[in-house]
């Protein structure tokens, strides 16, 4: 991280426009999502430098679209994409190798004639896994994740699939809290030194507001203000964007 | 292999001692704070000072400790991280076509379904079917059986399992000596039994199934919505652990409910599976049984079509499959015989 020295001659705050932010965000590539709508709504994709979370009760279509961005973020630049490659971090051991060959086959057969050596064996190469089955574990892996950065340079996106299921496990309200908040600040911290993007997965619970019970999503206020993006799944396909309910737009299914 | 705080530079081992926190998984699991609180300590331990970098150092050096390195996903292919993936058959070829195979051996499977449905009987034939050799379908393990409602049907099993051995006889396996069965009908015990006596069993004996019948009926009666939640998170963390690390699948069986709201477009969107969000998220894979309005004649008996559908999982799209409750078990739907010779013969 660089140093920073608060002199009056080498401050370098303000030295940059919002034109110029603009620009490196056009140029940027997006991750694209397969969901025509909500890359349209979302400027392209998912972006990089930052953490999007999808949530969504079971069975809504979260891992699949996980799965998904794994194969996406692979795409050639030939026809688009950011040709990088996948870590995907498994907490509830949801993945399968045989449905992402699957996912793998049919993104091969869509990109035949515009990158016809895109091919299904090298994508499950470029796909990056690691199992891990307790809250400790999973603090362990997202700490050390910069070292794999560091020897895998073109990995583009970092899925935690999911976020929920293990920090849920813990017992104590407070350390959960804790914990989840230091995860978020690595998360943050590898943000700015590596030009990836965090993918994170959350599912819905009963809040108790006032008297009554509300379904929102896992893991608490503060947390939703530390993300970027929140895409909801329903479960007769429909996504929705927004941090919360009332905010959040519905993105009509249009394959 | 050297202790994980031997190999830390000096001033970052205090701060770990201070604190009592000695392994690399305590180090990640203590919130920062509690390093860096300087209520509770002397003043002599206050003058030297502790800087959030160096617990940054710290936690680092445990996660560095502690973290597996990734693999690619196509060396998960090779076999011997494909027993992970290893499947238990129902022993019905419908229903193994419709889950993709039978019950995964990772994470919890959960079976819901109406009173009498028949989830009893589908887990007696996954019981007996979890004893074949892998070749056959099964794990060739034997079965752990918590009941927490009625009786066990010891009588229907044997039943069964004759059945099962018509089938293959020449497979001379004792299918109910290797049925542990156990009865536990309160929520604390029950998670007592899981967490001390079942780690106990899976050790001394290879168990390939673990089977809780059912559920609901533990967890309706709480009123106290954060206590059951917090006891259902115990148990299933209990269950997942042992799944991961025993390579057996865990089946739990859920009641319905109906949900009362004027919205449902029929019987089967009526009822809602029990036990809400919170056992949701927990399981993996949810199949539900429910009875089809059509019947079947089997031996001058009628028998009424049952239905197993797959509502989530990770792996198989949702389907559905149909099948019958027989005295040999849990069989396929025989497809339809023409009831009379085609026209073409009669004229003869």
């Amino acid at each position: 991280m660089e140093t920073t020295f608060l002199s009056s001659n080498n401050i370098n705050l303000f030295n940059k426009s919002c034109l110029d932010i603009l620009r490196g965000e056009i140029q940027s590539k997006k991750i694209a999502t397969g969901h025509k709508s909500l890359d349209r709504h979302l400027g392209g994709g998912i972006s990089l430098r930052q953490i999007t979370e999808l949530v969504g009760n079971s069975g809504t279509g979260k891992t699949k679209m996980c799965l998904q961005l794994c194969l996406n973020v692979q795409i050639p630049k030939s026809a688009g994409g950011l040709e990088g490659a996948a870590l995907f971090i498994d907490t509830r051991q949801d993945f399968h190798p045989d449905r992402l060959q699957e996912l793998a086959r049919d993104l091969e057969k869509e990109y035949k004639q515009r990158a016809p050596d895109f091919q299904a064996a090298k994508m499950l190469q470029n796909v990056h896994y690691v199992s891990c089955p307790n809250a400790v574990q999973l603090m362990a892996t997202v700490l050390s994740s910069y070292r794999h950065l560091i020897a895998h340079p073109n990995i583009k996106v970092i899925v935690i699939d999911s976020l929920a299921f293990s920090l849920r496990m813990l017992d104590d309200g407070a350390q959960r809290f804790e914990l989840l908040l230091e995860l978020v600040e690595s998360m943050r911290r590898l943000l700015r030194e590596h030009e990836v993007a965090w993918v994170v997965t959350n599912v819905l619970t009963h809040r108790c507001i006032g008297d009554q019970f509300h379904v929102v999503p896992a893991l608490g206020e503060m947390y939703s203000h530390l993300i970027n993006e929140r895409i909801w799944f329903s479960r007769n396909g429909h996504c929705f964007l927004g941090k919360s309910w009332k905010t959040s737009r519905l993105i009509k299914d249009s394959r | 292999m050297t202790n994980f705080l031997d190999q830390l530079p000096k001033h970052i081992r205090e701060i770990a001692e201070s604190v009592n926190v000695l392994t690399p998984e305590a180090v990640l699991t203590t919130p920062r704070i509690k390093f860096l609180d300087t209520r509770t300590k002397s003043l002599y331990t206050l003058v030297r000072k502790c800087t959030p970098d160096d617990v940054r150092v710290l936690k680092d050096a445990a996660a560095k400790w502690l973290a597996e390195t990734p693999l690619s996903a196509d060396s998960l292919f090779k076999p011997l991280a494909n027993v992970k993936w290893s499947r238990v058959s129902f022993g019905c070829s419908a229903l193994d076509r419709c889950t993709g195979g039978g019950v995964v051996t990772r994470g919890i499977t959960e079976i819901c379904g109406a009173a009498g449905v028949g989830k009893t009987q589908l887990l007696l034939q996954l019981a007996l079917c979890v004893q074949l050799p892998v070749k056959l379908g099964g794990l060739g393990r034997g079965v752990a059986y918590i009941c927490t409602e009625d009786a066990f049907p010891a009588r229907r099993l044997l039943e069964m399992s004759k059945a099962l051995e018509s089938r293959y006889p020449q497979e001379q396996l004792n299918f109910l000596g290797n049925i542990f069965v156990e009865h536990q009908y309160e929520s604390q015990p029950l998670i007592n039994c899981v967490s001390n006596r079942l780690p106990r069993l899976l050790q001394q004996h290879s168990i390939g199934l673990i089977i809780i019948d059912s559920v609901a009926a533990i967890f309706r009666l709480y009123t106290d919505f954060l206590e059951r939640a917090r006891q259902m998170r115990r148990l299933a963390d209990a269950l997942i652990s042992y799944a991961d690390k025993y390579n057996c699948a865990v089946v739990c069986v859920n009641q319905v409910a109906s949900s009362g709201s004027g919205l449902a477009t029929g019987p089967l969107q009526d009822e809602v599976p029990c036990l809400g969000l919170q056992w949701a998220h927990l399981g993996r894979t949810r199949m539900r049984i429910s009875r089809v309005p059509k019947q079947h004649r089997v031996k001058d008996q009628l028998l009424t079509v049952r239905k197993l559908e797959v509502v989530y999982s990770p792996e198989t799209p949702n389907s559905f499959a149909e099948f019958l409750i027989t005295s040999e078990g849990v069989v396929d739907v025989p497809a339809e015989l023409p009831a009379r010779p085609p026209a073409k013969m009669r004229r003869l």
